[in-house]
Formats: structure tokens, C-alpha cells, sequence
């Protein structure tokens, strides 16, 4: 007796399998972990120093050096190619990123700006530079609620930063229409500057808007 | 029938020598089989085989079917091999069992191939696959097994084996229904492997092959966009041409399509295409009627403004020379057909296409005053003539500037709605110019940090350092420091 006709055809379902096969997903690793940072501020009536603990060498330490000579240049593109450099070896570390993201917005990359800026503020949480910048960058790209917050939040690690406070009394002032808190930040910023004879026309000319408001 | 097996095993072995023993033994194994007791109907078929090497080649043919039968029911498919390809050797090359047989072999070798899936031992499971069409090359399931063979290299991301693999398929099996999917895997085997003009080629076969009119449609998007990925322009044209002739519906994907070949055709300096294909979108979007989405209009609309954008430079370009009615006229019918072209704009509701339109309008006002003060002079007039034709053209230029100025302001104002785009920042930035007072207001930056682990800030009234608060002499030295800090600070405010 021969059993060869039992032998049945196994009907692979290929289709199936291959559709099953092309939609796995791809696995997503882990983050790597980012350096903490040691930074102190220190702070007194007129002004604040922040240091950050540098475990760099210091061939890092001359391209940061050479990176701000071309960017002072001028030339843009050299100073960020070494500055991303810089940043990569010692991610740790807040200014070559904040350089790197007042670099990328004099070069029209917003976005690039905004990461850069962002990376630094997860090395120092607490730099001012960073937050103003990052204020700039948002309200160039029309994010003014995000600017707004960028500002105080660089003014809440120091009130008598100028910068910041000008900016954020511009920001009301133009693109918030904000008068009160415009003129309650330019009154605040010219308590931080001997004279600024351009802010004190805008505060008459913001003044007289007011008034014109109230009739 | 249990009895009578058992009865001719005790007989097989108690008289091995009996002329009848392979006989009974083979009986035996096949009875077995029938009543499903595999692991002892191999036992006894191969007792059979091994013990009686010399027998009738019909008797070892069955030994081995039920060896091989029974492993399979077992799944010890290796086994099952094994026992088909010592079948396969005593069935004469015309025996019409022969090629079920292979079939058998085969779906043993696929089974394996399946359980190393299984384990997710793609390699193994490709090699068994492909062992099909060497061993069983004449088996029904080899295409399959090939077909699922590139399966697995794909889940390898092999995708040079995977690809000749599913080539040789294609062009072993032209007519194989598994055809056209062995050509969807080629475009996104080629397409992953980073081999973009193959994989566009093979989303074109795609197309040409396929029945349902769907994935044609899809096929072809696909094969332009890939042409486009690796700008092979001449190929993407082509296929987005075909494809915007060939499919004006959906609505919204022809008019993507056409956006972009308008693109590629500007990025080509082919104003003609370029501005046929804008054109074109606009009157589709319009005759569109009920069919009119949300994104038609917004493509349509971004068509339409770089029309009128075209009207706008017509008009700029004309200056107002001698003689003065007949230039004036001819500027005037451009700044009328402008100023439609842009009113049009607004009727699109679409927020940045408004902003730009109001624009353009404020600068068609600000470029006719420009326009009106710059226009060449006429030589004959005396010195008082001159004066009062000064003052004419003065008079008639400010209202445009006044308007101008108050187009920009209301683009501006767009802000309080919560509208900010370009064109917005746009009128900002030419209001900075007219109203500097009001509107240059730049942000300030603090600039480089300048230490890399290390920053120092001072408030421009602070003090010297070292010099105690109260001292009027050098507290004025600061003011001055403080204030060329602040003019060397300014960002230079380019959006």
C-alpha cells in the first residue's frame, strides 16, 4: 500500500505573512543620559556670575576660544561647525549651545536656534543668556506666548537683567498689545540703565496711546 | 485491526527470517498508521527498512511513505525529509505517485522553514525556504516558498538577497498571482535600501499592473515623489503630469500634485509650465464648487497670490515718465488690476494668503506715492511753474503714503486676532521705516557668552567694581560705558 496520495499541499498564506512582517514596528532605544551639570549663580544688587564645573580639555577649550573668534568674524558657518564640536564634547556644559543658538538665529536657522537654545537649558535650567535668546528666537517665529514666558523666566533668576526686561516690554508693547505690562517693564528697565533716551520716547509715545485708550 | 497488528509484530520478530516477515512488518506499519498511532507505525516502518534493506523496493516505498507521512503528523519535519527523499529515490522517474511526493518533500522543507519563523530565525527559515527550489524544484508550493524566502531576508533587512530573490521570482513566475505583491516588496525592498530610482520604477510597475484603481493611483503618487526624493526631474514631471491627467480626483491630491510640479517647474526656470500649472489650480479649485476643501482653497489661494504678485511687479515697474497723462494712465489701469487681483485674495479666507494681499496693497499704495514723487519732470516749465507742479505732486503723493501707512498698521493689527506671519512682520518692518518711533522697537541680545564655563553680567547703571554706589563722577563714566553696550546689543532684528 503505498501512502503518497495522503500528501497533501500546505497553502502558505505568503501574503499574510508578508503583511504581517512589514508592519512590525522598529524598536526605539533608550535616551542617552545627559551630563548634569555643576552650576552655581551667585548674585548680588547689580549683577550675577555663573560658573559652571568644566571637565573639559583643553583642546575643547581652544576651539570654544577659536569658534567665538570666527562667529565675531562673521563667519557664521565656521564658528557653528566648530561650536556643535564644542558642544558635543562637553554636552554638560551651557555656553557653546547658547552660542551656538544666537549663532544659528544671525544665520536665519530658527529652528536650529530654538534646539540649540533648548539643549542648553536642559545643561543650566537657570541661565538667563539662554532664556532671553530663546525668548528672541520664539517671538521671530511668532510663539509670543512662549517668548513672554522665556523672558520671565530669565527674569525670575534675575530681575535687573536688561535685556530681558527690554525685550519682554517690547514684546507687550508691539506684539501682545499689552500696554500695562509694557510700560510696567520699561519703567522696571530703565531702572537698570543710567540712560536710554530711545525707551524713554517709547514710554512717552506708549503713555500717550494709554491716555488715548482711556478717553 | 489493533489485534492483528499486534499479532503481526509478535510474528515479525519472533520469525524474522520468514519469507513473509517484510510483508507483515509492512502491514503492520501502514495498520498503524491508519489508527493513528505514528510514533509506532515509524517504529515498525523502520524496522522494516532497516532490518530488510534487500526487501521488494514496494514494501521499503511504503516503509518510508508511512515514515514520512507519520513524521509529518508528528511534525518532525526534519524526519519527514529525510523519509521523502528516500521515497523519492526508490519511485521510478514515470511512477504517477511521484509528484506528490515531491510536494510532500517540499512541504516538509517548508514546514521547517515556518518553525524557524516562528523562533524569528529569519536566516534559517530563508535557507529552508530556498532549499525548495533545489531540492523540490518541481513542487506547487516553490513559488511561495520563494516569495516568503524574501519575506524573511526583509525581516533581516537583507535587502540585496531579498531583492534577487523576489527579481528571480518575478522572472521565473511572470504570471504567478503573487506577481504583482513580489512587485510592491521590490519598491520598498529598493526603496529602504536606499535604492530610490528602482524602487519609483518598481511603484510605476506597480501602477501599470495593478487591477484596483486605488493602488495604481497610489502607486504612481509614489513613483513621482520617489523621481522627486532624488530629484530625477525629468521622470518626476513626467509621472506627476501623467498622474494629475490621470487622477483629478481626490481633489485635494491633484492640487498637492500640481503645487508641487509647479515647484519643480519654477525651480527649472520653465515659467510657462509654472505658471500654467498655477493657473490651473486656481480653476480647478473654483469650478470645484461643493467638492472645495479647506486645503483646495489654501492651495489655490497660494496660486493665486503669486499671480497677483506677477500684476504687482507689472505695475511697479512702470515709471511715470513723459509724457506724464499717457505713463500715469498706463500705471494707473496696472494699479487698478493689482489692487482686484489682490482684493480677490481676501475672498479665499485664508489668513496668510489676507495678511499678504493687504501687504501688497499698502506697498501698491506706498510704490504709486514713491512712483508719483520720482516722476520725470517736465523741461519746459519756468522756475514758479516748477514750484507749484513740486507742490501738485507732493499733495497727490502723501494721501497714497497715508494709505499705505494705514494698510500696513491694519495688516499689523492682524496680531490682535492672533494672525502673525511673515507678511505680518512684514508690514511691521516697513512701519519701522515710516513710524521708527512707534514700530522700531528691536530686541536686544546679550550676546556671545564668551567663556566656556563661565559668564559674568553687570547692569549697565551698575557701579565699577570697587567703586561704592553714591559716587556722581563715576557713576557718569558707567552711564556712558552702559549705554554703548546696550547700541552695540541690538539684534539686527532680521526675521
Amino acid at each position: 500500500m503505498d501512502r503518497t496520495d495522503r500528501i497533501s499541499p500546505w497553502l502558505p498564506a505568503a501574503a499574510l505573512l508578508v503583511a504581517a512582517l512589514l508592519s512590525a514596528c522598529a524598536t526605539t532605544g533608550q535616551p542617552p543620559a545627559k551630563a548634569q551639570p555643576r552650576a552655581q549663580i551667585q548674585d548680588d544688587a547689580y549683577g550675577f556670575t555663573i560658573s559652571e564645573e568644566a571637565r573639559v580639555s583643553g583642546d575643547v577649550r581652544y576651539d570654544y576660544d577659536q569658534a567665538l573668534l570666527f562667529l565675531e568674524r562673521g563667519e557664521l558657518q565656521n564658528g557653528i561647525r566648530l561650536l556643535e564640536a564644542v558642544a558635543e564634547a562637553a554636552p554638560g556644559l551651557s555656553a557653546p549651545r547658547i552660542d551656538l543658538g544666537i549663532a544659528y538665529n544671525h544665520a536665519g536657522d530658527l529652528e536650529a536656534a530654538e534646539r540649540t537654545l533648548l539643549l542648553a537649558l536642559e545643561a543650566n535650567p537657570n541661565h538667563p543668556i539662554a532664556h532671553n535668546e530663546l525668548g528672541i528666537v520664539y517671538r521671530k517665529r511668532g510663539r509670543f506666548a512662549e517668548a513672554r514666558q522665556s523672558y520671565e523666566a530669565a527674569l525670575a533668576v534675575y530681575a535687573g537683567y536688561h535685556y530681558a526686561r527690554r525685550n519682554l516690554a517690547v514684546l507687550c508693547d508691539l506684539y501682545l498689545a499689552d500696554m500695562q505690562c509694557a510700560l510696567e517693564n520699561y519703567e522696571a528697565y530703565m531702572t537698570t540703565v543710567t540712560a536710554d533716551d530711545e525707551v524713554t520716547m517709547w514710554m512717552k509715545d506708549l503713555q500717550l496711546r494709554m491716555d488715548q485708550g482711556a478717553q | 485491526m489493533q489485534r492483528t497488528v499486534a499479532s503481526s509484530l509478535r510474528f515479525a520478530d519472533t520469525f524474522p527470517d520468514h519469507e513473509q516477515a517484510p510483508v507483515v512488518l509492512s502491514a503492520a506499519a501502514e495498520d498503524l498508521y491508519e489508527l493513528q498511532d505514528y510514533p509506532m507505525a515509524i517504529a515498525a516502518a523502520h524496522k522494516l527498512i532497516e532490518r530488510y534493506p534487500g526487501a521488494d523496493p514496494v514494501l521499503l516505498r511504503s516503509g518510508w511513505a508511512v515514515v514520512a507521512n507519520s513524521s509529518i503528523d508528528i511534525a518532525a519535519y526534519q524526519d519527514a525529509e529525510h523519509a521523502y527523499v528516500n521515497l523519492l529515490a526508490l519511485t521510478p522517474p514515470d511512477d504517477e505517485s511521484r509528484p506528490a511526493i515531491v510536494d510532500g518533500l517540499a512541504a516538509s522543507i517548508y514546514k521547517q522553514g515556518e518553525e524557524a519563523n516562528l523562533a524569528e530565525d529569519y536566516r534559517a527559515a530563508a535557507d529552508h525556504f530556498l532549499r525548495i527550489k533545489v531540492i523540490a524544484p518541481t513542487s506547487g508550493i516553490r513559488t511561495a516558498a520563494e516569495y516568503d524566502a524574501a519575506a524573511a531576508l526583509i525581516r533581516l533587512e537583507n535587502w540585496t538577497e531579498a531583492a534577487a530573490v523576489l527579481e528571480e521570482f518575478r522572472q521565473s513566475h511572470a504570471e504567478h498571482e503573487l506577481g504583482p505583491e513580489a512587485t510592491k516588496q521590490l519598491a520598498f525592498i529598493y526603496r529602504e535600501d536606499g535604492q530610490i530610482e528602482r524602487s519609483a520604477a518598481e511603484h510605476e510597475c506597480i501602477a501599470a499592473e495593478a487591477t484596483d484603481a486605488e493602488l495604481a493611483r497610489e502607486a504612481l503618487l509614489t513613483a513621482g515623489e520617489l523621481y522627486d526624493e532624488i530629484a530625477v526631474t525629468a521622470d518626476a514631471i513626467r509621472v506627476f503630469e501623467r498622474y494629475v491627467s490621470e487622477y483629478p480626483r481626490p481633489l485635494d491630491i491633484a492640487l498637492e500634485t500640481r503645487t508641487r510640479l509647479a515647484e519643480i517647474y519654477k525651480a527649472e526656470v520653465d515659467y510657462e509650465n509654472y505658471y500654467a500649472q498655477l493657473i490651473a489650480i486656481v480653476g480647478i479649485d473654483r469650478d470645484a464648487a461643493e467638492e472645495r476643501t479647506d486645503r483646495s482653497r489654501y492651495l489655490a489661494s497660494r496660486a493665486a497670490l503669486v499671480m497677483a504678485e506677477q500684476g504687482f511687479e507689472r505695475f511697479a515697474a512702470l515709471e511715470l515718465s513723459q509724457p506724464f497723462e499717457e505713463s500715469l494712465a498706463a500705471k494707473q489701469r496696472e494699479m487698478d488690476a493689482a489692487l482686484a487681483a489682490f482684493d480677490g485674495l481676501v475672498a479665499y479666507e485664508v489668513a496668510e494668503v489676507t495678511a499678504a494681499a493687504t501687504y501688497y496693497i499698502a506697498e501698491i499704495y506706498q510704490e504709486f506715492s514713491t512712483a508719483l514723487i520720482e516722476s520725470e519732470r517736465p523741461t519746459n516749465l519756468t522756475d514758479a511753474e516748477r514750484a507749484d507742479y513740486e507742490m501738485v505732486i507732493e499733495e497727490e503723493a502723501y494721501p497714497f503714503e497715508e494709505r499705505a501707512i494705514d494698510v500696513h498698521t491694519r495688516n499689523f493689527e492682524l496680531l490682535t486676532a492672533g494672525i502673525y506671519n511673515q507678511w505680518v512682520q512684514k508690514s511691521l518692518d516697513r512701519l519701522a521705516v515710516v513710524m521708527p518711533g512707534r514700530y522700531a522697537k528691536n530686541e536686544i541680545s546679550g550676546g556671545f557668552v564668551g567663556s566656556i564655563d563661565s559668564y559674568a553680567y553687570r547692569m549697565p547703571n551698575a557701579p565699577p567694581i570697587g567703586i561704592e554706589p553714591g559716587d556722581g563722577a563715576e557713576e557718569d563714566a558707567g552711564a556712558v560705558e552702559a549705554t554703548a553696550q546696550i547700541a552695540g546689543d541690538v539684534d539686527d532684528g532680521s526675521d
